[in-house]
């Protein structure tokens, strides 16, 4: 019987192996490209820029759950001129040089810290968090069935005066009031 | 052996007919034509315009790996129901949402193929790249029936049917009517010829018309009426002098006195010819006189008030009688 779970696991192992050699993406490979699709799909204002040539800064908050991934995504990517570049910051006061801010689920406790920090500035704060339905983040991250959706919160996106292309909201779900 | 005689009638209809009918369709097939290579431009265009728009659409939900938002996006499709089948890949080629849903893969396209819209086997395809900005995020695929242009032609059919047939309808009034024209007086021309050698009646005329030539033939057939009218005159005129000959040669024969042959030969100038007075008159000799030898029968009264009894001399130098007597 031992024999036969040894078998079996062994078995598995061979599945999930086998699953990696084929290249499929793992979950943050996805939420990396998702982080990047972002900066397409969302309008930021020309005061969120220090300067015409400033990058367009997508940051990790804390915990990195994304290791190379997210250097491979943005690497030789650019927003208009700009080029983007990843950065991993610790401190909440580097959080307002950020465009895109992710928070992962393990930085949870802090959320409400660094929203308060960023004080309705033009950063679209980004969290796969998987505790209560609104915490103050404007874009959610929540994977269901091996897929990963996507959930808006636009009271806060319009109060950091930023614009969610239609395409990115019918995509989503919505939460928060809609339309002016 | 001559050809089958053809009424005049119905050989103008059928010009007239053949005509109009010829030009009609061959307007009818230019028109055709053009419209049929404009319209498969139209088409692509369309479809092309639709395709644009679905793919603008669709970027979303291949940024952010979202089939149903796929398949509702594509679902707009459903407004054009010749749009049979539509698609998207993600940038890999991978089949990510399709239309209508219950759509077999197998229908699909196995690899995504350069941008573009073309007719192929009795549809159109395009394929429309998905770009946000300047990444590429998949590609749509879309195919459309050609039940537009079937539709199109059927009702060019009907509307050419009943164009053909409203013409052909008044082509044969009008036809109808300008033939007439040509063929009644050609017509009138033939019944008159008919009317002269059924009658032997040199005296009818026929009727001008308004066309240059018909009426030049009518003149010329008046003229050859009035031409035989005159020889048949004269030709009558001949016989009556043959017949007075043969009436006096007659007399002479029958070995009768001169009076007599006289009298036969005013007989037959006052029967045959319209005149109101005849007599016979003789120049004896040498004299310089005529002598009224015989009054016709009938011209008894009238001489008697000219004075131009049986007996009178009349001297030749009064009324120009010499210019007779010298021929």
């Amino acid at each position: 019987m031992a024999l036969l779970s040894s078998l079996r696991a062994l078995l598995l192992g061979a599945v999930l192996i086998a699953g990696q050699a084929v290249g499929a993406p793992t979950e943050y490979e996805i939420k990396a490209v998702f982080l990047l699709h972002f900066s397409r799909f969302v309008e930021w204002p020309d005061n969120a820029f220090s300067a015409p040539d400033a990058p367009f800064v997508l940051c990790v908050f804390g915990h990195d759950p994304f290791g190379e991934a997210l250097d491979a995504a943005v690497r030789g990517e650019t927003r208009g001129d700009r080029s983007i570049v990843a950065r991993r910051i610790r401190d909440v006061a580097a959080a307002r040089e950020c465009h895109i801010l992710f928070v992962h689920r393990s930085e949870d406790v802090r959320l409400a810290e660094i929203l308060a920090a960023l004080d309705h500035r033009s950063t679209l704060t980004v969290s796969d968090s998987i505790r209560g339905a609104r915490r103050g983040e404007m874009i959610r991250l929540i994977t269901e069935n091996d897929r990963i959706r996507l959930r808006v919160d636009v009271d806060a996106v319009r109060a950091a005066r930023l614009k969610v292309s239609s395409n990115l909201l019918r995509a989503a779900e919505v939460v928060g009031t809609r339309g002016s | 052996m001559p050809a089958r005689s053809v009424p005049i009638r119905a050989q103008l209809m059928k010009m007239l007919l053949l005509t109009s009918g010829m030009v009609l369709l061959f307007t009818c097939a230019a028109f055709v034509t053009y419209d049929l290579a404009t319209f498969r431009q139209s088409i692509t265009g369309q479809l092309s315009t639709l395709g644009r728009a679905i793919a603008a659409n669709s970027t979303a939900a291949l940024a952010f790996d979202n089939p149903g938002d796929a398949r509702a996006v594509l679902a707009a499709f459903r407004a054009d129901r010749s749009i049979v089948a539509a698609a998207l890949y993600d940038t890999s080629g991978n089949l990510f949402a399709s239309y209508p849903d219950d759509l077999m893969p197998a229908e699909l396209p196995r690899t995504v193929q350069p941008d573009g819209y073309r007719f192929e086997g009795g549809y159109v395809v395009g394929f429309e790249p998905v770009v946000e900005g300047d990444r590429p995020l998949g590609t749509l695929f879309v195919k459309s029936d050609l039940s537009v242009i079937q539709e199109r032609f059927s009702s060019y059919g009907l509307i050419t049917g009943v164009v053909i047939a409203l013409s052909a309808l008044l082509d044969y009034l009008v036809a109808y009517r300008q033939q007439s024209r040509i063929s009644e007086p050609i017509l009138a021309l033939a019944q008159t010829a008919r009317a002269v050698s059924d009658r032997n009646d040199y005296t009818v005329r026929a009727d001008r018309s308004n066309t240059r030539e018909i009426d030049s033939l009518t003149e010329a057939f008046n003229h050859m009426l009035t031409q035989i009218e005159r020889s048949e005159a004269r030709l009558r005129a001949q016989m009556g002098r043959l017949s007075l000959l043969q009436h006096i040669t007659s007399a002479i024969g029958n070995r009768q006195d001169l009076p007599s042959i006289f009298q036969v030969v005013l007989r037959n100038v006052e029967e045959n010819l319209p005149i109101d007075f005849g007599c016979i008159c003789l120049n004896e000799g040498a004299s310089d006189a005529l002598t009224v030898t015989t009054v016709g029968a009938a011209s008894q009264q009238v001489s008697a008030s000219l004075g131009l009894a049986e007996g009178t001399r009349v001297p030749v130098d009064v009324n120009g009688l010499s210019r007779c007597m010298r021929g």
